[in-house]
């Protein structure tokens, strides 16, 4: 037996995965497209119009939200001291368990959601024909479809999401309770920390070396620089989840 | 064969486990008693992996829990106490859990969820503690691995499903099995065991076979009390006792009489 990774093993793992822990996320589902439909309702009561950017940026909104929490609602339990057994002992190998999750967090609930919400915001078009101009979409997971206002697909914004997803990834290992509030207090106080240290550091460096710093980064590129921080992250998470799937204890 | 060597453990600084050496062979039934607190949850856990080990040794068939490598998990299944189950149905867990399992028998599972009348449809989250307890151990024994791990099983079961219980374990035990009960409802598994393993959180109190105490120890109920009786409780009918078996007579192991002695005599 392959103690590693298997094929065959895998591949009903994910099955299993998808059929059993997919489904919880059906919620989130329901609660987006609801919150798409009552801003028609809106439209419709307040006699308003809501233009391309209203909407892709609601929509964009909670794409965002739903990728952030993919994780733990999906894998709520894998470390859960009383349910989380079922999900250390099923027999695959760590690499397989974190293959799995890696695939449904970062491709198969975020492309539900896509296309939950686009189908929703579609459906009304469609529907309704008001205060809309016609179909858009989030723009992050499908570079191919052609875009009415020219929002292009961005390299940044895919790693961007992907680095919020391992890190919710990481988390929902790391935390067995109260998961979501727990990230989002340890995402304060990480940006509450990092603005006093940028501060101090702004404070007690002299004008010239702060220029200097600027230059460089400028030189270098903010985009670049951005996306170098986003895949240290992601692997930084990633690293940190195997590790959790291998050695949570229960 | 699973092989614990000097198995120490600690929650928090806490000791529940404190060098603990012990086997458990193919072929046999255990009972794995001791007092609240004593480390036998614990002990499951570590055996299938769950905990790791900070001191010690745990091996079985040659392989550590440690890593919960798939060719082990294959090999095991735990039942815990409080089994809670997960928000689907019966069939649909049972059956994407069970492609794990090589020697995975769909249709004894379904008739050990007839036996238990349990309807394989219904989610975990609609049945109550006995139920989902029934549903699992007809998954556990349908699974038929080689080491299965049962904590307080008979916990949330009614009368004539204890009885169930008992049958179905009985029927599913063969050579190559290693099932390890552990219980404080003694008399629900009296029958079934074939070896007893009394632990302590310093030491194994005992670790026999039932043979072994019955060749070793007298079980009686009297009303006249032997003097060289070891142990005495007042019961209904006169008092149960253990005397030493000078006579070569084959008595039925009282458990829990049995468990009593041992901690007074550790007392």
């Amino acid at each position: 037996m392959n103690e590693i990774f298997d094929f065959n093993r895998f591949g009903k793992l994910v099955a299993y995965e998808c059929g059993s822990y997919v489904p919880r996320f059906t919620k989130v589902l329901v609660t987006m497209a609801c919150i798409v439909f009552a801003l028609w309702i809106t439209t419709v009561v307040f006699n308003n119009t809501i233009g391309f950017l209203g909407r892709k940026s609601l929509l964009g909104f909670l794409f965002g939200i739903s990728c952030f929490i993919g994780p733990f609602v999906a894998y709520k339990y894998m470390n859960d001291r009383k349910k989380g057994y079922a999900y250390a002992m099923l027999p695959a190998s760590t690499l397989e368990k974190f293959t799995s999750m890696l695939l449904i967090c970062m491709f198969v609930l975020p492309m539900i959601s896509y296309i939950t919400l686009v189908a929703s915001d579609a459906l009304l078009y469609l529907v309704s024909m008001c205060g809309v101009g016609g179909f858009i979409d989030i723009g992050v997971y499908n570079p191919l479809v052609i875009y009415f206002d020219g929002y292009s697909f961005s390299i940044s914004i895919a790693v961007s999401f992907m680095a919020s997803i391992s890190m919710s990834m990481m988390f929902n290992s790391i935390f067995r309770k109260s998961k979501i509030i727990k990230t989002i207090l340890v995402y304060m106080a990480v940006s509450f920390v990092s603005v006093i240290l940028v501060s101090i550091i702004a404070i007690n460096l002299s004008h010239d070396i702060l220029y200097r710093i600027s230059d460089f980064i400028s030189d270098f590129g903010v985009e670049k620089l951005m996306n170098i921080c986003y895949l240290l992250c992601i692997a930084v998470s990633l690293y940190v989840t195997y590790r959790r799937i291998e050695r949570v204890n229960y | 064969m699973i092989e614990i060597k000097g198995l120490s453990f600690a929650y928090s600084g806490y000791k529940v486990l404190d060098n603990i050496t012990t086997s458990f062979g193919p072929g046999r039934i255990y009972g794995l008693l001791g007092a609240n607190g004593v480390g036998k949850s614990t002990m499951f856990k570590l055996l299938c992996g769950l905990l790791t080990t900070k001191q010690g040794t745990i091996e079985i068939d040659g392989s550590s829990p440690i890593g919960r490598k798939p060719g082990f998990l294959s090999k095991i299944f735990y039942v815990p106490e409080d089994f809670e189950g997960p928000d689907m149905s019966i069939g649909h867990y049972a059956s994407g859990v069970a492609q794990f399992y090589p020697n995975y028998d769909a249709e004894l599972f379904a008739r050990l969820l007839s036996e238990f009348e349990i309807d394989a449809e219904r989610k975990f989250t609609t049945l109550s503690l006995g139920q989902r307890k029934r549903a699992i151990l007809a998954l556990a024994l349908a699974l038929r691995t080689e080491y299965l791990f049962l904590d307080e099983p008979t916990n949330g079961l009614d009368i004539p499903s204890k009885a169930e219980f008992r049958k179905m374990v009985a029927a599913a035990m063969d050579e190559k099995r290693t099932i390890i009960i552990s219980t404080h409802q003694v008399r629900d598994v009296e029958n079934l065991l074939d070896h007893i393993m009394i632990l302590d959180k310093r030491a194994v109190l005992l670790d026999k076979s039932v043979s072994d105490i019955q060749s070793e120890y007298l079980f009686d109920i009297s009303a006249n009390v032997p003097e060289d009786a070891l142990y005495v409780e007042p019961g209904l009918g006169g008092c149960c006792f253990i005397s030493n078996n000078t006579s070569g007579e084959e008595s039925r192991v009282n458990i829990e009489l049995l468990f009593n002695y041992i901690n007074s005599k550790k007392k």
